[in-house]
């Protein structure tokens, strides 16, 4: 049982030789005083070891003169023993305990402040911001108010709005979201027209407020107006509306790429190399000489390994490793077709993002040229339906009657 | 009390014998440990060969390489190749 040889290690114990002729005697008087022996060994004749208390020992030598034996310490073994032995060097103990005492504070402390999730707002707003509610790195954990510092920084940043400190051993993620700009939104009764999103040519047009100023057909350019918000004439007099509806154009999308005739592939060699750095209290030492890389194409890949203690405790102590392995560049030619193909993917990758939420796609109308031997030339034309009206607020209405006239 | 009243009482109320009586309990794992309960010294102890005393009966164990791995007032337990184990009366 481990745990009563644990306990035997704490309070001691004395590896002793017996040696008389009534030795099993000596362990029955043992008993009967309530001395408790163990292992129990015939070290030849008339001799036994056994393993003894430190207590028991001390109350030995009324048996041993009882029964006639000789008692000789062979080992000393235990806890006691070991720091009577260190008994005079109190400094090298205080020092060790001082040492943890160091190592427990430092630990306690928060050292790393890395801030997540900001775009607009830099980290150094953010982190004056805390400083000046008594947030900084190496204040000790415990003394983080988080749900303060959440409120003074939504408070003060108005573009933050949501915060929150998440600490992790002796590291301080603060995580922020930023605000979303509100979308201007054209009041309901305001007067408003509605132009053209896109250059395109109308299929449909359907005015639910306003006046049509275009039709099925028309070829429209980006900014025309499709819908009047000014109804009437000079004689009857104008009446200014928030025109409604939805106008769907026939659009275009063109895009051409040039796509390369052989596919770049990539093989592992057998050479790598290891590159280890050891980071302690946020210095890095470098256990390697040469910073360069002796191969041409490689894969790379990093491991950060940080020390921690029961579960989340992080210590100031990280290593991390850099492995490079060496890759082998081949050529490998396509057919055109193959690289059309690819070139097409590009082209619908790219145009997509340009595409709004209603674009539907009629057809597409890929081509491709030969260059020379190396490349070829993939254009692709889109064509779409989709929704192109756009709101446009009347901010001058005296310079939109004319217009209106202009188009009458 | 005498031994054969506490026998029946252990009998009539289902406690094990060890317990009430002073008659020993031996437990034997394979032909490497032997416990002995209730002893009540050891009579002889040398590396081939064991003597220990109980109230009923004296127990011999013979055998090689014997060892004394606990003792207390109450039990005991040796470890070796236990190659036999008689009963003397």
């Amino acid at each position: 049982m481990i745990i009563v040889k644990i306990i035997d290690y704490i309070k001691g114990f004395v590896k002793i030789n017996i040696q008389g002729h009534f030795i099993e005697r000596f362990i029955n008087v043992c008993m009967r005083r309530n001395i408790y022996l163990w292992d129990i060994e015939n070290a030849g004749k008339n001799q036994m070891n056994l393993n003894i208390s430190i207590e028991g020992f001390r109350s030995l030598r009324p048996v041993a003169r009882k029964t006639k034996t000789k008692v000789k310490i062979l080992k000393k073994k235990g806890m006691p023993f070991f720091f009577s032995r260190y008994r005079k060097r109190k400094f090298f103990f205080g020092g060790i305990i001082i040492m943890l005492g160091m190592i427990c504070y430092i630990t306690s402390l928060v050292l790393v402040v890395d801030i997540k999730g900001n775009s607009t707002v830099s980290d150094e707003n953010i982190m004056i911001v805390l400083e000046n509610n008594g947030f900084k790195a190496g204040m000790p954990r415990r003394k983080v108010d988080v749900a303060k510092l959440q409120n003074s920084v939504m408070l003060d940043i108005d573009e933050v709005s949501w915060m929150w400190i998440n600490i992790d051993g002796i590291k301080a993620t603060v995580e922020v979201k930023e605000k979303v700009p509100i979308p201007k939104i054209i009041d309901k009764n305001s007067p408003c027209n509605i132009i053209s999103s896109k250059d395109g040519v109308i299929t449909a047009i359907s005015a639910t407020n306003g006046k049509r100023v275009v039709g099925v057909g028309d070829v429209v350019s980006k900014g025309d107006l499709l819908i009047s918000g000014i109804v009437g004439s000079r004689d009857e007099g104008y009446k200014y509306m928030h025109s409604s509806g939805s106008v769907k154009a026939r659009t275009w999308y063109e895009k051409s790429v040039e796509t390369p005739l052989f596919k770049e592939e990539y093989s592992l060699t057998d050479k790598k190399i290891k590159k280890s750095t050891i980071n302690f209290f946020g210095f890095s030492v470098k256990l390697y000489l040469r910073d360069k890389i002796p191969f041409e194409y490689y894969n790379s890949s990093g491991k950060v390994h940080r020390l921690k203690l029961f579960g989340n405790y992080y210590l100031p102590l990280s290593f991390s490793t850099s492995v490079y392995e060496e890759c082998l560049m081949n050529k490998k030619s396509i057919s055109e077709q193959e690289a059309f193909d690819i070139g097409m993917k590009k082209i619908q990758s790219e145009i997509e993002k340009e595409f709004s939420h209603d674009t539907l796609v009629v057809s597409i109308d890929g081509k491709y040229e030969k260059i020379d031997k190396e490349k070829i030339i993939v254009s692709a034309r889109y064509e779409c339906i989709e929704e192109i009206a756009k709101l446009i607020e009347l901010t001058d209405v005296e310079e939109n009657i004319t217009e209106t006239e202009v188009l009458e | 009390m005498s031994n054969k009243l506490k026998q029946k009482i252990s009998e009539v109320m289902n406690i094990p014998d060890e317990l009430i009586t002073d008659s020993p309990k031996i437990e034997l794992e394979s032909n490497k440990r032997m416990w002995i309960e209730n002893y009540q010294g050891i009579i002889e102890y040398s590396d081939e060969l064991v003597r220990v005393n109980t109230a009923d009966f004296m127990v011999v164990i013979t055998g090689n390489s014997f060892t004394i791995s606990s003792v207390t007032l109450e039990d005991l337990c040796i470890e070796g190749n236990i190659i036999s184990v008689e009963f003397k009366s």
